[in-house]
């Protein structure tokens, strides 16, 4: 049965990791990731492909790639995307706290309408200022309090 | 120069990309000490997307318009978004925007394609539909035999810190 709208999740590079990670987490990206189908963006692809993999793991990395989505090179629209997104990481001080390519991941999928599954929580608090839907296992507590922080932070740049 | 300036680009700058192949859109650009990427749109506004540090905005910015000004064979001029410039962070980027800001907030942005139609593609591409979820995950973990083949794979995708898989 083939998915519906909204059941693709566009992986970050660190949901790679959590899947190998440990076993709890591990479990419980299993169990939020099951059912669904997955897209991979151009610069998530690349960064998975450039890990050290051994002879006999390339190739079925390689296949196991060919197994999603693989968005293309960013267009037009992605990129106005990044500019958001800069701009917002920058609206929200992370500075370096969130890097490039995690910004890039955040526009193309943007660009496809894509939910995000990610444990970076700066590119979440970025995500949904952008109102990038997002799935994580991170503590929703701990998340929920960074998002009011940034709320208030740009409720107070808005008003200065 | 003001944001009231307008711009300089009547028609696209002709660019090329790092293997010398023609680009309508992006160009890598190389200077003495800096590197990024511009933008040229449809209508021939630049956008210097990002560059190789905050203390190297203007020079990229410099780089950019020294490039398109080479390329356009007439003079450029670069517009710097002062309240990234002068802000407390400028980070890894260079706005340096032709347009306005209601010009940006009010361009076309729906998705590209449904994820209905990607499926299509997909299926069309590769003759099957895309893996599922538990499918994916059994065999993206039957990739790794031992855990240092593991940690080697999350050490190399830079996300062994606090803020990611180690929450």
């Amino acid at each position: 049965m083939l998915p519906t709208d909204g059941a693709t999740a566009s992986l970050d590079t660190n949901a790679f990791s959590a899947l190998v990670s440990g076993s709890a987490k591990r479990t419980e990206f299993s169990r939020v990731l099951s059912g669904r189908s997955f897209a991979v963006t151009y610069f998530v692809r690349a960064e998975v492909r450039a890990a050290r993999w051994e002879d006999w793991q390339r190739p079925r990395v390689e296949s196991l790639m060919r197994t999603c989505y693989r968005l293309p090179p960013p267009d037009e629209i992605a990129l106005l995307n990044y500019i958001d997104a800069k701009r917002m990481s920058v609206n929200l001080d992370l500075d370096r706290g969130v890097q490039r390519e995690d910004l890039w991941m955040l526009a193309q999928s943007q660009a496809y309408d894509l939910t995000v599954a990610s444990n970076d929580a700066n590119a979440l608090r970025v995500a949904r200022q952008l109102q990038v839907p997002t799935i994580t296992t991170l503590d929703p507590a701990r998340m929920d309090a960074l998002y009011r922080q940034d709320a208030r932070r740009l409720r107070t740049m808005r008003r200065s | 120069m003001t944001t009231q300036e307008q711009p300089e680009f009547p028609t696209p700058v002709r660019v090329w990309g790092e293997n010398g192949d023609y680009l309508k859109h992006r160009c890598y650009v190389m200077g003495q000490t800096t590197w990024g990427y511009i933008h040229l749109t449809d209508d021939g506004r630049l956008l210097v997307i990002e560059g190789s540090g905050a203390e190297r905005t203007m020079d990229l910015a410099d780089d950019a318009r020294w490039r398109a000004e080479e390329l356009n064979g007439k003079p450029a001029r670069v517009h710097y978004d002062k309240t990234v410039l002068d802000g407390e962070v400028v980070g890894e980027l260079v706005f340096a925007i032709w347009e306005s800001e209601h010009e940006l907030a009010t361009l076309d942005r729906r998705p590209l394609m449904t994820t209905q139609e990607m499926i299509a593609q997909h299926i069309a591409e590769t003759g099957e539909p895309p893996i599922t979820g538990d499918e994916f995950i059994k065999r993206f973990l039957a990739l790794f035999e031992t855990d240092e083949q593991r940690q080697r794979f999350v050490r190399d995708m830079g996300r062994e810190t606090s803020r990611d898989v180690a929450d």
